[in-house]
């Protein structure tokens, strides 16, 4: 996958705040990094096999990796609601770049309860998607 | 349906195609690769078997995808450039699961310059436990209709 920027280190969980940003990432959506994922998706549709379109769903993976390389997440750390927008085309070739920051951040009992709000741009800087990650975290952290 | 949308073959009430997928371990190790997430839950069975959940778990987000397949399935390109997804992940979906992948249209509301399709979403599993519930909208922009 063409990753262009260094993954940063891991936050933990006490050390994000709301409105905390992270380090945005960005990848390129070559042929391979496309292919992959059509193949593990097992996503036949026209409309990506010959339009040269890639699924909204593969930058949102993207999204959540860069997401991923950025918390520590303990063991015990449940994925529990995702929301998305899909707001533009996009073709194999694009450049996007994902952020993300903390929108919630509240400790219930023995649950940390976390959302990230997740935007992604093309190198033409056009919004194409958006979206918003609900964890729950135990909280031994 | 593809580039354009017709309004006429829309109807509230209406169920899109059901999708059934089965899940795999290699579709699931393939899926890591392609999302570069290797959260060892996902791939490693000797980790996930001393977890409670006993055992290896599909990524949420390879789940959702199917959800994603079958909108765009049915809505074609304006699901790319409108589509939208606001989900809860209520069980995990495992190794050897068949799942079924449901929509049906809620709500059609007609707007000034585009038209909003509600859907609920329904994925469960062959045990009918849900694995993920929500609602999809997809916003269809007059010019992209018939």
């Amino acid at each position: 996958m063409g990753v262009k920027m260094p993954e940063p280190a891991k936050v933990e969980y006490h050390q994000l705040y709301l409105g905390f940003e992270f380090p945005p990432q960005s990848y390129t959506l070559d042929i391979s990094t496309v292919s992959a994922y059509l193949e593990a998706t097992k996503e036949t549709n026209d409309i990506y096999q010959s339009d040269g379109l890639v699924p909204p769903m593969a930058a949102t993976a993207l999204a959540m990796a860069s997401l991923g390389a950025a918390i520590s997440m303990p063991p015990g750390t449940i994925h529990v609601s995702q929301e998305l927008e899909f707001l533009n085309l996009i073709k194999i070739g694009d450049t996007i770049t994902c952020f993300s920051k903390i929108s919630r951040k509240q400790d219930r009992g023995s649950l940390h309860l976390m959302n990230t709000d997740i935007e992604v741009i093309n190198q033409h800087r056009e919004k194409i998607l958006t979206g918003k990650v609900g964890f729950i975290l135990p909280a031994t952290v | 349906m593809n580039a354009a949308a017709n309004l006429n073959s829309f109807e509230v009430g209406q169920s899109l195609p059901e999708m059934k997928k089965q899940i795999t371990q290699e579709e699931i190790n393939l899926y890591a690769k392609a999302s570069k997430d290797f959260n060892p839950i996902h791939i490693d069975e000797k980790f996930a078997r001393n977890t409670p959940l006993g055992g290896t778990v599909a990524h949420g987000m390879l789940v959702l995808a199917y959800v994603s397949q079958m909108m765009a399935k049915y809505f074609g390109r304006v699901w790319l450039i409108g589509g939208g997804l606001n989900v809860r992940f209520k069980a995990p979906a495992r190794p050897g699961d068949v799942l079924s992948i449901q929509g049906k249209i809620l709500k059609i509301q007609k707007e000034a310059d585009q038209i909003s399709i509600r859907c609920d979403i329904l994925c469960s599993n062959q045990k009918k436990e849900i694995v993920i519930s929500g609602e999809a909208i997809v916003r269809i922009k007059n010019e992209n209709l018939n």
